[in-house]
C-alpha cells in the first residue's frame, strides 16, 4: 500500500510543472536581481547556472549568446547563476568579458539559488520558466536543441 | 520505518494538495527529498555487509514576502543495530522576509565573508557539508550601500546524506556562538569598498564555560576596468585569538591576505592571483588555494603563493597554461605547480578536453596528474563520453617513509537521451599505501534525471582516495558494494 502511495505520488510530481521558487540574487556589475522583477516583464525566463571551469557552461553560454543576437525578437529573459565558489570566482568577470556575455549575471557562492533549483552538482543546469512562474523544462548538461523547447514555450504563450 | 515513511511523504501530499487547490499564486510550496541507501563491506572479502538508508527532506513555502523553510534528516541502519538509528534530526529551520532594500532572516542562514578567508558557512552536497548560523540576519542594502549583520551559533549537519561526509569535529564537544557584519560601500559601478568584522565564542558543551574567543576583522576593495580593462580585486583580514581561561599564552594573531587582476583582450585572458596566509587557524573558512581541481588538501593556514593564469581562446579551439609558485611554511618548501590545458574539437564533431599538470616541493615530494576526456555523438541526441585520468604522487622522497601512490582511472558514459545514461568506471591503483584492498577496481552506474526527479543505481568498487570539492579536499574509503541515490523535487 505504502509503495502504491509513493509511485502515485511520484508520478503526480514528475508530471506536474512546478512553481519557480522565489530568489534574490547580488549581481556581478553591483546591486541585485530578484526573480519576481525579472516575471513582471511577463515574459518567459531562461535561468542559466554555471561556472568558469565547467567547460560545457561556457559553450551553452556562447550558444544562448549566438542564438539571441540570431533572434533579438525572441521574447525570453536570460539570467545567468555562476556558482563559482571562491576557489575559483576571481575568473568569473574575466569570463564574462572573453565570451561577451550581455545578460545579467548573479553571483552565488553559497549555492543559496543552486540548491534551491537543483539537490545535485551537475553543471551545466538550465531552468525555463514561462511568464507564469512555473518550470516549463529543466536541462541537464549540455543542450544543443534547447531554443527549440524555448521557442515552443514563447509561442504557448503568444 | 513507517513514521519514516510517513515523515517523507506528508511534506509531498502537502505540496500537491496546495497546489491542486489552486492557492499556489498566493501560497507556494516547494521541497525535495533526497535519499541514500547503502549496502557495502567495510572489510575487503568480508561476506557480511553494513546498509545505512540517509536521506535529507526539505519543505519550504512562500506567501507574499515571507518564506518558511525546514530540513529534517534520518539514518537508519536496516538489518543493523537499531541503537545507531536515528530517525528524525531537525537539522534547518529559517523564516525571513524580504523587502526591496531590506531582509530579515530567523534561523539558519549561510555566511561568507569575502572569499571565505575568514568564515565561510556553506553547503556542498559532494562533501555532505551544510554549515549555517542558527540565530538571525538582516541586510540592508539601498543603492550603493550593502549593510550586514549576523548572529548566533554554528549548526552543522547531524546526519548528511554522504556516505563520508566532512564533519566539523569541534561541534562535537563545543558550541560556537559568532556575531559580526559588513559594510560595503559602491561610490560609482566600478568601485567597491568593504569592511567586515565578527567575534566567535567558543562554549564547552561539558560544563558551558566560555573558554576561547576570536575576533576577525578585514577589508576588501573591488576595482574593475583599471586603465580601461583590468579587473582588480584586494582583501586583507586579522584574526586575534585569545583564552578565557587558564594561564597559556595567547596563540600569535593570524593574516589572510588574497589579490587578484584579470585582463581581457580576445581572444587572450591574462590573470595574476596573489595569497599570503600566515599562521590563520580558524575552522569554517574556504580561502582560495589558488590550485584550482586540486587533487590533494592544500595548505591554507600558512602558505604565500602567486599564481600567473593565461588563457586563449580562437574559435572551437581553446588553451591555457598556468603557473604557480609559492611557499608552503608548514612543511617548510618551496610549491611549483604549472597545469596547462585545452580543448579542440576533432574528427566527426568529437570534442577533446586535456590537462596536465606537476606540481613538486623540491626535496619534499611531487605529484603529476594528467586527464583526457573525450565526446563523440552517435546517434540523435546520444553520445558516448571517455574519460581518463592518471595521478602519481611520491611524499617524503629523500627520507626513508617516503611513499608512494599511483592512480589509473578509465570511464566510459552512454548517453542514451538527455535523460539517462549507463558508466562504466575501471580504476588501477598498483601503489596505495592508504589501502590495502586490491589494485583493480570496477563499478558500473546508470542514472537517469528529469526535471523533477534523478535516480542514480551504483554498483561494484572504488579505491576512493581524496576526494576535492571548491578547494576543500577529503580522504575517502574504499567503497565495495551497491548503492541508490534518490532525489526528488516537488
Amino acid at each position: 500500500m505504502q509503495r502504491k502511495i509513493f509511485l502515485i505520488l511520484l508520478v503526480t510530481t514528475t508530471l506536474h510543472a512546478r512553481i519557480a521558487p522565489r530568489f534574490t540574487g547580488d549581481l556581478m556589475t553591483g546591486g541585485t536581481l530578484s526573480l519576481q522583477t525579472v516575471l513582471k516583464k511577463e515574459k518567459p525566463v531562461l535561468l542559466l547556472f554555471w561556472a568558469t571551469w565547467c567547460v560545457p557552461c561556457l559553450e551553452e553560454l556562447k550558444m544562448v549568446k549566438r542564438q539571441l543576437e540570431k533572434e533579438p525578437s525572441l521574447p525570453i529573459e536570460v539570467v545567468s547563476v555562476n556558482v563559482d565558489t571562491s576557489e575559483t570566482s576571481s575568473g568569473v568577470k574575466a569570463a564574462v568579458r572573453q565570451n561577451e556575455l550581455k545578460f545579467p549575471v548573479i553571483l552565488d557562492p553559497e549555492h543559496n539559488i543552486f540548491g534551491q533549483y537543483f539537490v545535485s552538482k551537475t553543471l551545466p543546469f538550465s531552468v525555463l520558466i514561462d511568464a507564469k512562474g512555473e518550470i516549463r523544462e529543466t536541462f541537464n548538461g549540455f543542450h544543443e536543441n534547447m531554443f527549440e523547447k524555448v521557442r515552443a514555450v514563447v509561442s504557448k504563450r503568444e | 520505518m513507517k513514521v519514516v515513511f510517513l515523515l517523507l511523504i506528508i511534506p509531498l501530499v502537502y505540496a500537491r494538495a496546495a497546489y491542486d487547490e489552486e492557492i499556489w499564486e498566493r501560497a507556494r510550496f516547494f521541497g525535495n527529498i533526497h535519499s541514500l541507501f547503502s549496502s557495502s563491506r567495510l572489510i575487503p572479502g568480508d561476506p557480511n555487509r553494513t546498509a545505512v538508508l540517509l536521506s535529507e527532506t526539505l519543505v519550504r513555502s512562500e506567501y507574499s514576502r515571507y518564506t518558511a523553510s525546514v530540513n529534517f534528516s534520518n539514518r537508519i541502519y536496516p538489518g543493523g543495530d537499531t541503537s545507531e538509528n536515528n530517525p528524525f534530526n531537525l537539522e534547518k529551520k529559517t523564516l525571513s522576509a524580504e523587502w526591496e532594500i531590506f531582509q530579515l532572516k530567523l534561523g539558519d542562514v549561510y555566511q561568507e565573508m569575502g572569499k571565505g578567508i575568514a568564515l565561510s558557512l556553506y553547503k556542498d552536497p559532494v562533501l555532505g557539508v551544510d554549515n549555517t548560523i542558527e540565530g538571525a540576519s538582516f541586510r540592508f542594502h539601498p543603492e550603493g550601500l550593502d549593510l550586514r549583520a549576523f548572529a548566533g551559533r554554528v549548526n552543522a549537519l547531524k546526519s548528511p546524506v554522504a556516505l563520508n561526509p566532512v564533519t566539523a569535529s569541534i561541534l562535537d564537544t563545543n558550541v560556537l556562538w559568532m556575531g559580526g557584519g559588513s559594510i560595503t560601500l559602491s561610490p560609482s559601478d566600478d568601485w567597491k569598498i568593504g569592511t567586515h568584522y565578527f567575534a566567535t565564542i567558543n562554549e564547552r558543551k561539558r560544563d558551558h564555560v566560555w573558554d576561547r574567543s576570536w575576533h576577525t576583522a578585514g577589508i576588501s576593495l573591488t576595482k574593475d576596468a583599471l586603465f580601461g580593462s583590468i579587473d582588480t580585486y584586494f582583501e586583507t583580514n586579522m584574526l586575534m585569538s585569545e583564552y578565557l581561561e587558564g594561564t597559556a599564552p595567547n596563540p600569535d594573531n593570524g593574516y589572510g591576505s588574497f589579490a587578484s587582476a584579470s585582463w581581457v583582450s580576445s581572444p587572450l585572458t591574462i590573470k595574476l592571483e596573489g595569497k599570503d596566509y600566515r599562521n590563520y587557524r580558524f575552522d569554517f573558512r574556504r580561502p582560495p588555494t589558488l590550485e584550482d581541481d586540486s587533487v590533494q588538501e592544500i595548505n591554507t593556514q600558512d602558505s604565500t603563493a602567486v599564481r600567473l593564469s593565461t588563457e586563449y581562446k580562437i574559435e572551437e579551439y581553446t588553451a591555457t597554461l598556468s603557473y604557480l609558485v609559492g611557499h608552503d611554511r608548514q612543511v617548510n618548501a618551496v610549491v611549483n605547480h604549472p597545469i596547462i590545458s585545452g580543448k579542440f574539437p576533432g574528427f566527426f564533431d568529437t570534442t577533446w578536453e586535456w590537462k596536465a599538470g606537476y606540481r613538486w616541493l623540491p626535496q619534499r615530494g611531487y605529484l603529476w596528474h594528467v586527464s583526457l576526456k573525450n565526446k563523440i555523438p552517435t546517434f540523435t541526441q546520444q553520445s558516448l563520453e571517455l574519460s581518463a585520468r592518471k595521478l602519481v604522487q611520491e611524499d617524503n622522497v629523500n627520507s626513508a617513509f617516503a611513499t608512494l601512490l599511483e592512480r589509473n582511472v578509465l570511464g566510459a558514459t552512454y548517453n542514451f537521451s538527455d535523460h539517462f545514461n549507463v558508466n562504466l568506471g575501471y580504476e588501477y591503483v598498483p601503489f596505495n599505501p592508504e589501502v590495502a584492498s586490491g589494485k583493480n577496481f570496477l563499478s558500473a552506474s546508470a542514472q537517469y534525471k528529469s526535471s523533477s526527479f534523478t535516480a542514480k543505481a551504483f554498483v561494484g568498487r572504488t579505491s576512493g582516495g581524496t576526494v576535492c570539492s571548491g578547494g576543500v579536499c577529503a580522504k575517502v574509503p574504499p567503497f565495495d558494494g551497491g548503492m541508490g541515490e534518490l532525489t526528488l523535487l516537488f
